[in-house]
């Protein structure tokens, strides 16, 4: 579009122009100063979920949780479980050990081969049926999984196939909805995601379940335009001796 | 698109002739406010929601009273990003836009995802008159552009179908041969092959958005089907069309009416999908559109900003105040004769048409007070549907007779000795005519109260005030 | 059963004060409503005044769009009420009018009238079971009611217990009904003006109480109950309708509300 934000003079221009400027206008009444000052003296909702950590442990809320929504879940505890149990997966669903995976380096660097499994690294395209992703955190209040979408997690690979497996690690589970958009996590200093600096990905993509729809006569159906069936992995090393652990 | 309220009446009255397609809204009902009250109690309890709602209400009422701030902030981090970003006075300059960017993109198939902004401007009628063609994707949106209907709900467009129309409609517009799509599931299972090839092969997708992120740039998608993701990420060009008032200051802003928004609207704590785009494909990046357009309509919003209607846009599209609303359930959406219906459908379609194409709505409320309860932004709905009814009062879109009876019923009320003395009268007459009877089906004036019942008749012969001897003051 | 800040100790001591608004559709239609009014307060332990230059407080006009005659009605009711310590109303939905919409309605110097009226304004039954704290005698005739939680009452006032446990003290079941929360399709002038859409909210109420299995609805809202009972009869349905104050006051003696033979 090169003349969307073209010379000025345009039709468009002077839509922006002339409704920006009614918004000044009427905003001269009742706007702030300095908004964003006033913004944060809007007091914060002070209720129960603030409180942090209740018992049972965070992984079993989120797991919890996750499963209301519709997930499959499953714990594992260090690499080569995570290998096992998507192994399992795929062979429950179809007869070839295929699936296709981004560029993340944490599912790079897993030992497929060990369970003769063959990723095909890449964006997913209508014929793969299972896609293997890693997500950049998990949260308990919610039991959905947050992935960037960005040269390592193509926004297809979570829409194209007909199951999805979704590995977080325990140590990326978040408590509360805002925390996903914290400095650590959203940059990826301190945490386990491979942050690339400075540069906000193209989307973000909350996944709380398989796609569904309820719009024929109000029954709920899975698998409306997304995966039918998304299976969690929560990578867990400690929980091997933890009271979470199965 | 057409505005058919002024013939609400009528309207409703052929929905209430339907019962077949009254069932899912009465389902609707019933089940809606159950599945939000469990919601509510997840949340921690009224007193939680109550909690959260304030905070949001605060943070909805700033962001429009700084909205020139926050929109402009909008623009600049959407522009930084990489994104493309247009300004629509009015319906038509929206889709000429729109048509616009189609046209330079050479497109020939659209795939869109669910928008009432689009509705409201009529977009996907200006785009077919270009020849393009477009296909919605979100299944209800899908259901009712295949009948050729308008949606009856803002949330569940296809709400009024029952299965067996959505069983015939497919059989005859899908051409895959004897079947017997005897579930919902079978249904949804070929809509989705079918749209798949719509995903796949469509050059623009076009999408709305439920919140703008000053601060990022972001645009918040909210769906359970991934009908919008699909829009988002597989054509080679998105456009994301919405209004100037959907701005919210910062991210954590977002997550805060998100947590209001799905529970009022499905009773989940959040849908399968929560999106947030802002940026075209990235260097590297192996998906996502080429180019990534917003168009920002007004349409009327600025000016309902500067009257005494600005609460209205705190609304966050949740639909719980359809949901909860006994009008709405009677009625149905169709009744209501423009994009939105229901409670907040009655104040928004006067103040974005006209009080005088809309003039019924406002007055299709019982004050019970329902909508006002269950509001994620605490908007005071019957309150500004009682402001709608005065300026209809005082423009005399009110019929003369309405009017008369209420000035003459004010005057009388103000003049305590001769109200005695014309109560004492009629309630004589009534109660002789009719106290064997104990109802009247005929009397002078009342016959809107006469149509659909009885009219009791006073117990006695005399009023109260004619007959106490207590103490007066 | 009262509230914390009940005053039913004082009634041993000096007798409280009180000022019924009647409600136009109790003078109208319903006398004896009024007069059970009276009765209850008195048996409570109040002095009880009925203003005589009272007439409707005004909600036809505020929510049919005329707000200036809606603004008069209310300044003529502050003027009439406002040298009262209480005022009471069996009615929610007129109690609601006094107590949350004057304030609204109002500017000014009368906004600060009708905000200082509003603090003493309450509806019949809260102000029995919650500010007095009084208990209702045994009744020797305990029946089975299904009770109807008026809108007003309901959302603007937070009606719901107090009808339910004074009935109970009287040695009355009462039933609750399915979607007791939803409206009934009276809404004032809606009935009248949209009278398909309203019949069609009713006989779903209707169908509600029916399902209850008690054969009498009583209410607090006489609105509700006239317009309910008026469809009752049009359809025939055996059902009866009674004010909550009918009944605690043991005044039995009319007729049902819609019920001939008087």
């Amino acid at each position: 579009m090169a003349n969307a934000n073209g010379p000025g003079g345009e039709p468009e221009q002077d839509s922006e122009r002339n409704v920006m400027a009614r918004l000044r206008g009427i905003a001269a009444a009742s706007a702030h100063a300095d908004a964003r000052e006033a913004l944060d003296r809007i007091p914060p909702v002070n209720d129960s979920m603030r409180a942090a950590a209740q018992p049972p442990e965070i992984s079993e809320r989120f797991l919890a949780r996750a499963q209301k929504n519709g997930f499959s879940t499953e714990r594992v505890h260090n690499r080569s479980e995570v290998v096992r149990a998507v192994s399992a997966y795929v062979s429950g669903r179809q007869s070839q050990r295929r699936f296709v995976a981004g560029h993340d380096a944490r599912l790079a660097a897993l030992p497929w081969r060990n369970e003769g499994l063959l990723p095909r690294f890449g964006c997913a395209s209508a014929d793969d049926l299972i896609s293997v992703s890693y997500a950049r955190c998990g949260l308990a209040e919610t039991g959905s999984v947050c992935l960037w979408v960005d040269r390592d997690n193509p926004a297809s690979n979570n829409l194209l196939c007909d199951a999805q497996l979704i590995i977080v690690d325990r140590g990326d589970l978040l408590e509360r909805l805002d925390e996903i958009w914290d400095e650590g996590v959203w940059h990826g200093s301190g945490k386990s995601g491979p942050g690339r600096g400075k540069t906000p990905p193209r989307g973000v993509m909350m996944i709380s379940g398989p796609s569904s729809t309820a719009d024929i006569a109000m029954q709920l159906v899975y698998g409306a335009h997304g995966p039918r069936a998304v299976h969690l992995l929560l990578l867990d090393p400690e929980g091997v001796s933890g009271l979470g652990a199965e | 698109m057409e505005t058919l309220s002024r013939d609400f009446i009528a309207r409703a009255e052929e929905a209430l002739a339907q019962p077949e397609r009254a069932a899912n809204r009465e389902a609707l009902g019933v089940f809606m406010p159950e599945l939000r009250r469990a919601a509510v109690e997840e949340l921690g309890g009224r007193e939680s929601f109550e909690a959260h709602r304030e905070h949001l209400r605060q943070v909805r009422e700033h962001s429009l009273a700084n909205l020139a701030h926050y929109l402009g902030e909008f623009v600049d981090r959407a522009r930084d990003n990489g994104a493309l970003v247009h300004f629509a006075a009015n319906a038509d300059e929206l889709n000429d836009r729109v048509i616009a960017i189609c046209r330079e993109e050479k497109a020939r198939l659209i795939a869109k995802g669910k928008s009432m902004i689009t509705e409201e401007t009529a977009l996907n009628a200006a785009l077919e008159d270009e020849g393009f063609e477009v296909c919605e994707t979100d299944l209800g949106e899908y259901i009712i552009q295949r009948a050729g209907e308008t949606p009856s709900h803002i949330v569940g467009p296809a709400l009024h179908k029952p299965v067996e129309e959505i069983r015939e409609l497919f059989l005859r517009e899908h051409d895959l041969g004897e079947r017997e799509l005897s579930s919902a599931a079978d249904m949804v299972a070929e809509a989705r092959e079918v749209l798949r090839e719509k995903f796949l092969a469509a050059d623009v997708g076009i999408i709305g958005s439920n919140a703008l992120i000053a601060e990022s740039g972001y645009s918040m998608l909210v769906t359970n089907e991934g009908n919008g993701d699909l829009c988002a990420n597989l054509p080679s060009t998105l456009i994301i069309c919405t209004s100037i008032d959907r701005v919210l200051p910062r991210s954590a802003d977002a997550m805060a009416m998100l947590r209001l928004l799905v529970r009022s609207t499905t009773g989940q704590p959040v849908t399968c999908y929560t999106s947030f785009y802002g940026a075209p494909r990235r260097e590297g990046d192996i998906d996502g559109p080429l180019r990534l357009h917003f168009v920002l309509l007004d349409n009327g919003r600025s000016d309902i900003l500067d009257s005494d209607y600005r609460e209205m846009l705190q609304c966050v599209r949740c639909g719980a105040c359809l949901n909860h609303c006994p009008v709405y359930v009677s009625a149905g959406g169709h009744a209501y004769g423009w994009v939105y219906p229901g409670p907040m459908g009655s104040i928004l379609t006067p103040l974005l048409t006209s009080l005088d194409e809309a003039s019924p709505l406002p007055d299709a409320c019982t004050a019970c007070g329902r909508c006002e309860e269950v509001c994620p932004a605490a908007i005071p709905i019957p309150d500004l549907l009682r402001d709608l009814r005065v300026e209809k009062f005082e423009a005399r879109i009110t019929p003369a007779r309405w009017r008369l009876g209420l000035r003459l019923h004010g005057w009388l009320c103000r003049h305590p000795r001769l109200y005695r003395l014309f109560t004492g009268l009629a309630v004589g007459l009534m109660h002789r005519v009719g106290r064997r009877a104990g109802t009247l089906r005929r009397w002078p004036l009342a016959a809107g109260w006469l149509e659909a019942r009885d009219l009791p008749v006073p117990a006695q012969a005399r009023t109260f005030l004619q007959s106490y001897r207590g103490p007066a003051s | 059963m009262g509230s914390p800040d009940s005053i039913a100790g004082q009634a041993d001591k000096a007798p409280i004060r009180v000022a019924l608004f009647v409600s136009c559709l109790a003078d109208s239609f319903r006398p004896g409503v009024a007069a059970a009014s009276v009765s209850l307060l008195q048996r409570a332990g109040c002095d009880v005044v009925v203003p005589r230059a009272q007439t409707c407080c005004g909600q036809p006009g505020y929510n049919g769009g005329d707000r200036s005659g809606a603004a008069a009605s209310a300044r003529a009711v502050i003027r009439s009420f406002e040298t009262f310590p209480h005022v009471v109303l069996p009615s929610g939905s007129c109690a609601g009018m006094l107590k949350h919409h004057y304030p609204r309605l109002l500017d000014g110097a009368w906004r600060a009238r009708a905000e200082a009226l509003a603090g003493r304004v309450h509806e019949l039954t809260s102000f029995l079971d919650g500010v007095l704290g009084w208990t209702p005698p045994r009744s020797e005739t305990a029946q089975e009611f299904a009770y109807h939680d008026s809108c007003a009452g309901l959302r603007e006032l937070g009606i719901r217990d107090q009808p339910r446990r004074l009935l109970e003290a009287a040695g009355h079941r009462v039933r609750d009904i399915e979607g007791s929360e939803v409206c009934c399709g009276f809404g004032g002038t809606f009935c009248a003006r949209m009278p398909s859409i309203s019949a069609r909210m009713s006989d779903d109420k209707l169908a509600a109480a029916q399902r209850s299995g008690a054969d009498t609805l009583l209410g607090g809202d006489l609105g509700c109950l006239l317009s309910l009972a008026g469809r009752a009869r049009r359809r025939d349905l055996p059902l009866r309708f009674r004010h909550v104050a009918e009944v605690l006051a043991e005044d039995m003696d009319a007729p049902a509300i819609g019920e001939g033979g008087a």
